[in-house]
């Protein structure tokens, strides 16, 4: 496992198709992300999302002394886990996007902790819950209860995709587990 | 889980030591724990009773609100806290963990504190002030006295209620049906109120029809009371420890408050991310993260009051050498996130 570098510091975002990784991104990118997409074939998506990435999504800020923090966001699609390992390689922490409305999101979480655990025994997590103002079930709770399980000590925070106050809470929460945790 | 000192009075030496054995099982089965003590203050007494005047005598001399009887069947006596047990035997382990965890329950907020009618007529000596005064003497917070203990009230009778501090001029609706609060002031809550006594706090229940009529003249979108009992106990602790609590107790973050509606949440990362990976005191916590003791320890109390934290594990601390460029990093890339924010 590639330690990160500092000079090249990276962030991934992962998570089920139509979690928001692509629309985190954009929130916080200050350049216009770019995104590989390609029409959905996720049946519980189709509706609701014409597209899913399908190679990664990346976006950038630059931080004061020129470094420039790289994020990248992983494919929904099943298919596509490889890029998992791949945008992982080297990066600072992980960022866990979870959709509530999925029909089993605690699966998720399940399926993609244990996709990056390789990853994780040496750097950490958070795990964000989108669309909870469709539906709060599963609750909070319950993806403590589903980490607890797993002895996983992530944090779970409830955020807006869209909002990049809740993209930056992500972020600085992972920072902290990174420092502290 | 909070821990509560119980001194027994009236039994003899060996039965001491079989109720120090009972409790000591019992413990792994109540929701807080309990210890004995043999002399001073505690915050139950666990009386053995034979005879009304018998109970007379301890009553007098003791906080009455503060008293578990053990009595005999058959006596009738005026008590708020009983419990039976058989001539020349101690009361049962089921009823003694029965009694405790309720009487726990009333202790958690405070409930005890508050003088009953009885208790004014009662001469001077270590009465129900007597929380008082080890509250200011230890400088504890206990959430029974402040906005937490309306709150609890409130959920506990359902019944609606406007509260007001009495130097300021922000409001607080509290609905226990949806559990929701509304504040007149949404940007933020004074600290007149949130750290306020009891009895600064002007309390007035409403009905239904006012209630709502209320709110939509508040027009705030109102918030869950959940986040208001973490909010009211963060800043109303000003630094003092949840009574009942110790300052070298292992301690372990469960699970994060929802951090979106924790203001000021960056002072606290730090300390939440120490305290889900790894158990510690509130001392060492302070000392690995930077943070003040007072910060930390309001920080624990708003945790305790929604029972976020794993209380009284073994000390268990992560050595985590971080490379300092790293960690510089981190640091960099905070302060460009809180400029993007603003």
């Amino acid at each position: 496992m590639m330690d990160a570098d500092p000079r090249q510091p990276k962030l991934v975002f992962t998570g089920c198709v139509g979690a928001g990784k692509t629309t985190a991104i954009t929130a916080i990118s200050e350049v216009p992300p770019i995104a590989t997409e390609a029409k959905s074939s996720e049946e519980y998506m189709v509706a609701r999302k014409k597209n899913t990435t399908v190679a990664m999504d990346y976006g950038m800020l630059k931080l004061d002394d020129g470094v420039k923090l790289h994020l990248y966001g992983t494919p929904g699609q099943r298919r596509f886990d490889f890029m998992c390992h791949v945008l992982t390689q080297g990066a600072l922490g992980l960022i866990v996007l979870i959709d509530n409305t999925h029909p089993d999101p605690l699966g998720e979480l399940d399926y993609y902790l244990n996709l990056n655990a390789a990853f994780l025994r040496k750097s950490a997590a958070v795990v964000g819950v989108t669309h909870y103002d469709v539906t709060d079930s599963p609750a909070i709770q319950d993806y403590y209860d589903c980490l607890l399980e797993r002895g996983d000590p992530w944090p779970v925070v409830r955020v807006d995709a869209r909002d990049k106050r809740d993209v930056a809470l992500l972020i600085h929460t992972l920072l902290a587990q990174l420092e502290f945790g | 889980m909070l821990c509560y000192l119980i001194r027994p009075i009236g039994f003899s030496e060996s039965e001491h030591g079989n109720l120090e054995a009972i409790l000591t099982i019992a413990n792994g089965r109540l929701r807080e724990n309990w210890r004995w003590t043999t002399n001073g203050p505690a915050d139950v007494y666990l009386v053995a009773a034979e005879s009304s005047l018998e109970w007379e005598r301890h009553s007098a001399a003791l906080p009455r609100d503060r008293l578990l009887a053990c009595t005999l069947p058959g006596l009738n006596i005026d008590a708020r806290w009983q419990i039976r047990r058989e001539p020349l035997q101690l009361p049962s382990f089921r009823e003694l963990t029965r009694m405790l965890d309720a009487i726990g329950a009333e202790l958690a907020f405070g409930d005890l504190s508050t003088a009953s009618s009885s208790d004014a007529s009662k001469p001077a000596g270590p009465t129900s002030s007597d929380r008082e005064a080890r509250e200011e003497a230890d400088d504890f917070y206990d959430p029974g006295k402040h906005l937490l203990g309306i709150i609890r009230d409130c959920l506990m009778d359902g019944v609606p209620r406007r509260l007001t501090a009495r130097d300021g001029n922000c409001a607080v609706l509290i609905e226990p049906e949806r559990g929701l609060c509304f504040v007149s002031d949404d940007k933020a809550l004074p600290s007149s109120l949130l750290s306020a006594s009891r009895d600064r706090i002007q309390e007035q229940r409403l009905g239904s029809e006012q209630l709502a009529h209320e709110i939509s003249v508040m027009g705030s979108p109102g918030m869950a009371i959940s986040d208001l009992v973490f909010i009211a106990a963060l800043f109303g602790s000003r630094g003092r420890l949840w009574i009942g609590c110790r300052f070298d107790e292992p301690v372990r973050l469960k699970r994060w408050p929802d951090l979106r509606h924790l203001p000021q949440y960056m002072e606290y990362m730090g300390v939440m991310a120490f305290m889900s990976g790894n158990t510690a005191d509130v001392k060492t916590i302070a000392a690995r993260t930077g943070a003040s003791v007072e910060k930390v320890i309001n920080f624990h109390n708003a945790c305790v009051a929604l029972d976020l934290l794993d209380r009284g594990g073994e000390v268990s601390i992560r050595e985590k050498a971080l490379n300092p460029e790293i960690r510089r990093l981190y640091g960099k890339i905070a302060k460009r996130l809180q400029n993007n924010e603003a």
